[in-house]
């Protein structure tokens, strides 16, 4: 997935989920503070008829207006409060805070209300009337703040904020996982990208080379057929000349059909095989190729040990490993393990030879690539075409000096 | 010149000194009237520290004498714990503030040596007021 295409479809609307959930939290906090205020002037008018009936009879009972006021000074609510006679003349106040009275006599009339924001938090207001029982009129001047309003609204504030910051926490890390799993898409597709390039490439090699072998094989077959001819005709003295080139002949066209089925894919033919068999089977074939070599050459197979294999080519490759093996030196030997390790059967063939250098050690199985003189560089590389055929793989562990062991990891049967 | 912590001594000398003094009876108009805001240049002649209001610290008073006359005022600057700035006497001075009652000033800003001093808002809020308003459950109340 392109940055554009992440944008689009993941951060675009996480971006439109914050912005919705910030007006919708801005909008309700609008709401609720307009709430909170209905319900605090609310609070304000009835708390003043209250504390009016109040003054009013305490009035009546003769005590001093600031006597008076000082019975309601602790209420935790009131902020402030003022007793006017008619002529608007403060009789008697008292404040939660040192002089505070924001009473302004030009606008002190019955009924006149109003808020203050003052650094305390906001302040509701009244003016209300307050009829004593001998008749005269007085006007009570009350701040009023609903303990805890401005706290709560500061809650809900901070709260909101906290959720608002968990989401964008979760959003983060949500696009860092994203951003993850898009860096492994993008890799793993390069990768394959890369691998159906070389398949491809292969393929074309493959074909080209089949093509030439074609063209090789034919004539080389009339040449074999022609020197037979010829050595049926040729004096006895010359016959040897004519086998020597007929040996020739074949030689080159081993080294073509070997290249030929390197290049070709290989499809395995899977049947349930004993590997002792198929090992021992590779062990004599070895052995006709190098008849003294019996004593060094051992296979050590459990009998029991059985997997699912193309028979040709499993024995193609144990051979091909087993060579590599015994041409290592010679006077290394050679030797076959196997054991079942879980699903899958583990083959081991060991030399003791001088190893692999460590600068070739990762090129062991790449195709024409040989230290030996006489070397192609076909054998391993095929041996770990056939064992990856077969969905195992193949590795090379070497010491130098110690000896090389090849461990194939194939599923069993 | 600062030295707020000399200050800070002075006013809590001051309130040892003044420990259990009851603040005198006021009279109904001590507050910050909104509505008689005055402006007064003039000289600091005397730096006292009373109480003023009921179980509150005692109160940076300046007595005041204004330009071209011979009247003093008394001047209600703030809490001397609140107050850190360095005034001297002799000091001059505009402040800002409103009457409250005869000779009485509850100042709101004070201007000397090119600084400022706010010591209550428009309203006559009190600048130490909010960190006393916050501690619920906690009613300070005044005198009046």
């Amino acid at each position: 997935m392109k940055r554009r295409s992440l944008f689009v479809f993941f951060v675009l609307p996480f971006a439109g989920i914050l912005l919705i959930f910030a007006v919708v939290s801005f909008l309700n906090r609008a709401d609720f503070r307009k709430g909170a205020e209905a319900l605090v002037r609310g609070h304000l008018d009835v708390t003043a008829r209250i504390l009016g009936l109040n003054i009013s009879r305490l009035l009546a009972e003769g005590r001093s207006p600031r006597a008076v006021l000082e019975i309601f000074a602790p209420e935790e609510d009131i902020y402030f409060m003022a007793l006017l006679d008619e002529r608007k003349d403060v009789l008697a106040w008292n404040s939660r805070f040192e002089g505070y009275l924001p009473l302004s006599l030009s606008k002190a009339e019955p009924g006149e209300s109003g808020i203050i924001d003052s650094p305390a938090g906001k302040i509701f207001h009244t003016h209300e009337t307050v009829q004593a029982e001998d008749g005269r009129s007085y006007l009570l001047y009350l701040g009023y703040s609903l303990s805890g309003m401005e706290a709560m609204l500061a809650r809900t504030g901070r709260n909101t904020l906290l959720f608002f910051a968990l989401l964008v926490l979760v959003g983060a890390l949500f696009f860092h996982e994203i951003s993850l799993l898009q860096a492994r898409y993008v890799a793993k597709t390069r990768e394959a990208e890369a691998e159906r390039l070389e398949k491809e490439r292969f393929r074309e090699i493959s074909a080209f080379t089949s093509g030439v072998a074609h063209e090789i094989k034919n004539p080389l077959n009339s040449l074999s057929l022609l020197l037979d001819l010829v050595a049926a005709k040729a004096p006895p003295e010359v016959r040897p000349e004519i086998g020597l080139g007929k040996e020739q002949v074949q030689a080159v066209a081993g080294i073509v059909d070997l290249f030929s089925s390197a290049v070709k894919p290989i499809a395995p033919a899977l049947e349930t095989l004993a590997l002792e068999e198929i090992a021992r089977m590779a062990r004599e074939a070895l052995l006709r190729e190098s008849p003294g070599a019996a004593p060094r050459v051992v296979v050590a197979v459990d009998p029991r040990v059985r997997l699912k294999a193309d028979r040709g080519l499993l024995l193609q490759a144990l051979l091909n490993l087993m060579r590599n093996a015994l041409e290592a030196s010679e006077v290394s030997t050679v030797r076959v393990e196997a054991r079942s390790v879980r699903r899958a059967v583990e083959i081991l063939v060991r030399d003791d030879g001088p190893g692999i250098p460590e600068a070739h050690a990762d090129r062991v199985f790449e195709p024409f690539f040989s230290t030996k003189d006489k070397g192609l560089g076909i054998g391993l590389y095929l041996a770990r075409k056939i064992v990856e055929a077969h969905g195992g793989r193949i590795e090379a562990r070497s010491q130098e000096g110690r000896g090389t062991e090849f461990r194939i990891l194939i599923p069993g049967a | 010149m600062r030295r707020p912590f000399a200050f800070l001594l002075g006013g809590l000398l001051a309130a040892a000194a003044l420990g259990g003094q009851e603040p005198p009876a006021q009279a109904p108009d001590h507050f910050y009237n909104v509505d008689a805001e005055v402006r007064l240049e003039g000289t600091v002649r005397e730096i006292r520290f009373e109480p003023r209001y009921k179980d509150r610290s005692p109160f940076l008073i300046l007595v005041f004498q204004r330009v071209r006359s011979d009247e003093t005022l008394s001047v209600e600057v703030s809490p001397s714990w609140f107050f850190r700035q360095d005034i001297h006497q002799g000091e001059r001075m505009t402040i800002v503030g409103s009457l409250a009652g005869e000779g009485l000033v509850i100042a709101r800003q004070l201007r000397f040596r090119g600084e400022t001093v706010h010591v209550r808002d428009r309203k006559g809020f009190p600048s130490w007021g909010r960190a006393a308003a916050v501690p619920k459950g906690k009613r300070r109340i005044g005198d009046f």
